[in-house]
């Protein structure tokens, strides 16, 4: 069920555009992994920033502390 | 321009604090640092996104390490230029076309540029961090643990320690020039030669003084660090995260997983 839902809502399937008939077949795929790799590094970035900060303000805590 | 000295006393300041980064062991740190820097430059010359993953680990020891984000950009400021100059000339040389979105194709050597850059961002963030937690006698201690030979270790130490003096020498030759040729803005290009020869001739009396010096005061060929604690858990357990964590960034395209998780790609 979950599978059929993702295909249904899926952006970008098999890294390609959904509507890539203006598109040749390759440069859809292409496009789709650029627009794929700039929401990955996106989110990576997210992550990363929200390790850090969960960090500082387990810092500032630990010092409240002491 | 930033003073080189001032950067080397930082360094040392910074390397002083007590924070959970400073006290796991110099040789950890230091294979860690050195598995990130191999496993950084593995990567394809176009993995931009695959890459940033690895950011997690300079951004985490600048938190934990509690090392000034200033002190990080101030000493890798007057490189930027170079990798840039590097970078620029890689997207002229790579004409291979990249399509970026529908009809909008560039230059696939723009791409590695940006990887270029970044690797060697992250690379020398990595470094300028293990030297600011372990400092330069933790550096001496790890490359003594991995048996790198004495006379490398001592040359190293010898030119860390003494390197202000040589600046020094080249403070006093400037001041001379100044005081000889008044009015005049920096030194004259045909004068750079006979100082550098100048500099160098008293550099090197002047390491034959202190060499001397240390002779009589019975200098043998090693320099002990008194570092022979051993590891901790917490040492090892730091190994094994952050080379697990290497390895997993290097086999999995973690940015395109993530990507297919959220919206859905590649299905």
């Amino acid at each position: 069920m979950l599978q059929s839902f993702q295909r249904s809502t899926a952006f970008l399937p098999e890294y390609g555009f959904k509507d890539s008939d203006s598109l040749g077949e390759s440069a859809s795929v292409l496009a789709g992994t650029t627009i794929s790799g700039l929401t990955g590094s996106l989110l990576t970035l997210l992550i990363i920033s929200t390790v850090i900060i969960l960090i500082i303000i387990y810092k500032h805590w630990r010092k409240r502390q002491t | 321009m930033r003073n080189p000295r001032g950067a080397i006393r930082q360094i040392e300041l910074l390397s002083l604090k007590n924070t959970f980064v400073h006290r796991i062991k110099p040789l950890q740190q230091f294979i860690v640092t050195l598995v990130f820097i191999l496993i950084i430059t593995s990567f394809d010359q176009y993995s931009v996104s695959q890459m940033l993953p690895m950011l997690l680990y300079p951004a985490v020891i600048i938190v934990l390490g509690e090392i000034p984000l200033r002190f990080i950009i101030r000493t890798i400021l007057p490189v930027i230029p170079l990798i840039i100059l590097f970078a620029i000339a890689n997207a002229f040389f790579d004409k291979s076309e990249w399509v970026l979105l529908s009809g909008v194709t560039i230059s696939a050597g723009w791409i590695s540029a940006l990887a270029l850059v970044l690797r060697s961002l992250m690379t020398m963030t990595a470094i300028l961090s293990f030297i600011a937690t372990a400092g330069m006698n933790g550096l001496f201690s790890a490359l003594e643990k991995l048996k790198i030979p004495d006379f490398f270790i001592t040359l190293l130490a010898f030119t860390f320690r003494y390197i202000h003096l040589l600046m020094e020498e080249a403070g006093h030759i400037i001041r001379a020039y100044r005081l000889r040729s008044p009015g005049q803005e920096g030194i004259s290009f045909q004068n750079w030669g006979p100082l550098a020869g100048q500099w160098f001739i008293r550099s090197y009396r002047r390491a034959e003084r202190i060499h001397s010096a240390m002779l009589c005061r019975g200098l043998s060929e090693k320099i002990h660090q008194n570092y022979h604690d051993r590891a901790k858990l917490v040492d090892l357990t730091w190994i094994f995260f952050w080379c697990g964590y290497f390895i997993l960034c290097r086999l999995f395209p973690i940015p395109l997983l993530l990507s297919k998780v959220t919206i859905g790609t590649g299905i």
